[in-house]
């Protein structure tokens, strides 16, 4: 049975074995961080510049070259607004049954002509019946 | 802190706790080169973010993260390699009286895949708590729960009955 102490006391009893000499020192580490470092900064610096000329070529490419300013015509002569001339549909269709003469109830009458009194066009002729 | 200052720190630190380090990587690794070689590239990790480390009595922690996560890494790219090319030849046991002892527990702990390992490493030799071990790994408690208790069982299976007695025998090995 394996049980958590006794692996502790396995773990602590090879501890207390033999123990060799570290094969490298502070310096080593040192010295490679050192190398790693600026191997960074090389490639932080290659890569910035490669993206700064990558920028300046887009730049490049798509600004308009040689090309100018697009010459501008003259406009044209005003040729004013223009109305259709289309007809308006009427509101109610006049019925079939309706005899001639009958005006639509819904039109309404038309305006008397100029220089006719109000009065003298709503007279109207009476023609009394006369009585025999 | 300036550069200078971050130095000097640095240089304090790494007297203090290199050897300590290294030990918890050979726990790890099982051997002294792998252990070296996990502990500089730990201790080059800790000085390349030194300066922007805010809690500075937090270095230790951070320091045995960084040796956890980087042992964890490598087995995970070494899963991948079907041997390792070294340059020196492998280490010699050692001519001690629990020498065959060691290396039956140490197979034993090199049996228990890595993850596992770290956490019975952090756990009963740093004696984290749950809730820190899991901080170093990164994942959470119940994963480090589940962890250990498979780390265990892997030792219980490995090692048998025959435990108390190994443990005892590397006991009078280390007095001796």
């Amino acid at each position: 049975m394996v049980r958590e102490d006794d692996l502790r006391d396995v773990f602590g009893a090879l501890h207390a074995g033999s123990d060799p000499d570290l094969g490298f020192d502070v310096t080593d580490v040192v010295r490679a961080g050192e190398r790693v470092r600026r191997r960074r900064r090389t490639a932080a610096a290659v890569g910035s510049g490669l993206a700064t000329v990558a920028a300046v070529v887009v730049v490049i490419v798509l600004l308009p070259g040689e090309r100018g300013p697009v010459p501008v015509e003259p406009a044209g002569p005003d040729v004013g607004w223009t109305t259709t001339t289309e007809p308006v549909p009427s509101t109610t269709a006049p019925s079939a049954e309706a005899p001639p003469s009958a005006a639509p109830r819904d039109v309404t009458p038309a305006e008397p002509h100029e220089g006719t009194p109000p009065s003298a066009a709503r007279e109207v002729p009476r023609a009394d019946p006369v009585e025999s | 802190m300036t550069d200078l200052n971050w130095n000097v720190e640095f240089t304090d630190h790494f007297t203090r706790s290199a050897r300590s380090m290294r030990f918890t990587a050979y726990l790890l690794c099982g051997n002294w080169s792998e252990a070296e070689d996990v502990v500089q590239s730990a201790f080059l990790k800790l000085y390349l973010a030194g300066p922007r480390v805010a809690r500075r009595e937090g270095l230790d922690a951070y320091l045995r993260q960084i040796v956890v996560r980087t042992f964890i890494t490598e087995r995970r790219r070494v899963r991948w390699r079907r041997e390792r090319l070294v340059g020196e030849p492998p280490e010699l046991p050692e001519p001690d009286s629990s020498n065959e002892v060691r290396i039956v527990l140490w197979q034993a702990l090199g049996s228990v895949p890595a993850r596992q390992r770290a956490v019975l490493v952090l756990r009963y030799w740093h004696d984290l708590s749950l809730e820190d071990t899991a901080v170093a790994l990164g994942c959470s408690v119940g994963t480090v729960k589940s962890q250990g208790n498979r780390g265990l069982a892997t030792l219980r299976r490995r090692l048998g009955p025959a435990f108390d007695e190994l443990r005892m025998e590397v006991r009078r090995g280390a007095r001796g």
